[in-house]
């Protein structure tokens, strides 16, 4: 079976040729960021080029990236790939340019040149002008410091611990913040809604998300309406950030506070006879 | 960190897996790369080719048919016992070539000597502030929500694939991510060592993995720095340098490395495609050396066959340990293999190059074919 160019969902890639062209240099662009250390990259192979001569090195350091590089930017290529793997992940092509490599390489050359101790400075002064190029990872605004061997916020753990019971699964409502570590700590917790639904752009619908997380026009949350979508998806136990407004109060509607962790209460839903 | 430390026999267990078995599995290979000596962190980076490629294959046939967790563990200590005996024999038929020569390091010029030693003490402090943030900083990666998920419900329930990790619903077999296993390589680790899949994905994992990045590394600045081996700690330390500072987007192999080093997809990016890059630059040598041009490529001599022989199953071990980490790992690294061959045949004239080139694709090219008719 045969995908023509206008039928197969390209999404990022457009639905032709010019369309293709135009995804694939946006994704460049955003592989590439602010765009320095690929420049250093692009120079570095400029360099070699003209003054490497050993053939086995000019095989991965010279060749290999010019010819990547022309078949990342060939439209029929990202079509082909496309029909295997999704749009979107065709930067993973980009994984084959040697570049820490191929500047490393260069960057040793030329250190090579300089004797001694003057050898040292010159490296320093290197790796402060790849430090100027590129950006530190630990600066990432998602990095933070671990609080447990398991990497996720120790609050979680200790929800969990609360409400798991020995030989069955419960399932739980989590605040979405929270949704993504759970199932990571314990796979007997599962959840009315996972961290799929949280993702605006993959568009997922879900009951219990749409009345706990984003509540009613006004954004408050109404107990009775959360109590009977828990129920109808045999949810048992509520995780409720105290901080949020709630309508009306859980405990009328037949769940019981059973703890605090933090700032989150954990309500258990009376009906479902785990206690 | 209080699990890690009262469950010692559990370190015990991970260690003989994750340094032990890699290494005695690639001892065939621990020459590759060099002419005189054979390396046991050589070894040891070709024994995580060998031991994902044969996990991708068993945990495939099982993920297909049975999805019985149990069964895969059980096939899988018993190839890579039957491996690891085979290398332990032929390590101990060679052990006078794994002699270090260490008078060879004292005989350098002082000053120099001084100067390698300091700039080796900057790249491995480095190194080192990498590994210790990879174990006490914490990334909040989303995808961590759906592999690690599956880790701990496959050791949780026993079955491989049969809910959705986001949030434990039942489910049929999602074929995408189910022929990408590696997950499951950390289920197996979790399983047979006692210690949660979490733990060893984020604090135990990430740290072995980042090591075996800078062995890759490593070795591929002392092939390119073989005539002057001075080159090679300025090179380690760049290499080190450049990953620190490769956060430039969100999509780099660098940033993976240091962000998601437990994912698969990360372990493709950092550990087997610089791998396959290293296997090249051996490939290069072999097919483009003086003596085999100027022969016309007519008379290779024995041991360069014997090599050509070796890497050509490294390098599809590789693309094969590829599949285990992402479904996407089969058609980059049969690119660069194939690629590889097309480069040498096209600049040097080589036509066994490319011959060559595409008999190590030959087993991802099956792969690809298939998941399309699967899926």
């Amino acid at each position: 079976m045969l995908y023509s160019f206008n039928n197969f969902p390209f999404r990022l890639f457009g639905d032709n040729v010019s369309e293709i062209w135009t995804g694939i240099l946006q994704l460049y662009r955003d592989y590439t960021g602010t765009g320095m250390l690929a420049g250093v990259f692009i120079i570095a192979v400029g360099v070699l080029v003209y003054l490497e001569k050993d053939k086995d090195r000019r095989v991965l350091l010279v060749l290999m990236p010019i010819l990547v590089f022309v078949l990342f930017l060939f439209p029929l290529f990202a079509w082909a790939v496309n029909r295997y793997a999704e749009s979107e992940i065709y930067y993973r092509f980009l994984w084959l340019l040697p570049v820490t490599v191929v500047i490393a390489y260069v960057g040793t050359k030329i250190l090579l040149f300089v004797r001694g101790w003057h050898r040292i400075v010159a490296a320093i002064l290197l790796c402060c002008i790849i430090t100027v190029c590129g950006d530190y990872a630990y600066d990432n605004e998602y990095f933070s410091k671990a609080e447990n061997a398991y990497h996720v916020p120790q609050v979680v753990v200790d929800i969990c611990d609360e409400i798991v019971i020995e030989g069955r699964e419960v399932r739980a409502v989590f605040p979405a913040d929270l949704v993504q570590y759970v199932r990571q700590y314990s796979p007997y917790v599962c959840l009315a809604f996972g961290r799929d639904v949280t993702v605006d752009r993959w568009n997922l619908y879900n009951d219990v998300y749409e009345i706990f997380e984003l509540g009613l026009p006004n954004g408050i949350t109404e107990a009775q309406l959360l109590s009977d979508v828990c129920r109808s998806n045999e949810v048992h136990y509520v995780i409720w950030d105290s901080d949020r407004e709630m309508i009306g109060n859980l405990a009328d509607f037949g769940f019981t506070m059973i703890s605090t962790v933090g700032k989150y209460d954990i309500y258990i839903d009376d009906k479902a006879g785990l206690r | 960190m209080q699990e890690l430390v009262s469950n010692s026999f559990g370190g015990l267990i991970l260690f003989i897996w994750l340094f032990v078995v890699p290494v005695l599995m690639g001892i065939p290979f621990a020459g590759i790369g060099s002419e005189d000596r054979k390396h046991i962190r050589t070894a040891w980076i070709c024994g995580y080719m060998e031991m994902w490629a044969i996990f991708q294959i068993v945990a495939m046939v099982f993920v297909l048919t049975t999805r019985e967790f149990s069964h895969v563990v059980n096939t899988y200590i018993g190839v890579c016992v039957l491996v690891c005996l085979l290398g332990l024999f032929i390590g101990l038929k060679k052990r006078r070539a794994f002699t270090l020569d260490l008078r060879a390091l004292w005989n350098e010029e002082k000053e120099r000597k001084v100067v390698n030693i300091i700039l080796w003490t900057i790249s491995i402090a480095v190194v080192l502030i990498q590994v210790y943030k990879s174990i006490t900083m914490a990334f909040a990666d989303g995808d961590d929500a759906y592999y690690i998920p599956i880790s701990a419900s496959t050791v949780a329930s026993g079955k491989m694939y049969n809910s959705i990790p986001y949030d434990g619903y039942p489910t049929t077999l999602d074929m995408r991510h189910a022929l990408a296993p590696f997950p499951v390589w950390i289920a197996f680790l979790s399983e047979v060592s006692g210690i949660h899949s979490t733990i060893i994905a984020h604090t135990i994992l990430a740290p072995v993995l980042i090591l075996v990045t800078y062995s890759i590394y490593y070795r591929m600045g002392y092939m390119l720095f073989k005539k002057n081996r001075d080159g090679v700690p300025i090179f380690m330390l760049l290499v080190s340098v450049l990953i620190m500072y490769g956060n430039y987007s969100f999509y780099t192999v660098e940033t993976f490395m240091l962000t998601r080093t437990g994912q698969g997809k990360s372990v493709l990016g950092n550990i087997v495609i610089p791998f396959i890059m290293l296997c090249i630059l051996q490939m290069g040598q072999e097919f483009t050396s003086d003596e085999i041009l100027a022969s016309g490529h007519r008379r290779p001599s024995k041991e360069s066959n014997k090599r050509k022989i070796l890497l050509g199953i490294l390098i599809t071990t590789a693309t094969v340990a590829s599949w285990l980490c992402s479904t996407m790992g089969a058609i980059l690294t049969s690119a660069l293999v194939g690629l590889c061959g097309v480069i040498i045949f096209i600049t040097y004239k080589n036509i066994k190059a490319i011959a060559y080139a595409f008999a190590c694709c030959i087993p991802s090219i099956i792969f690809l074919l298939g998941y399309l008719v699967i899926t």
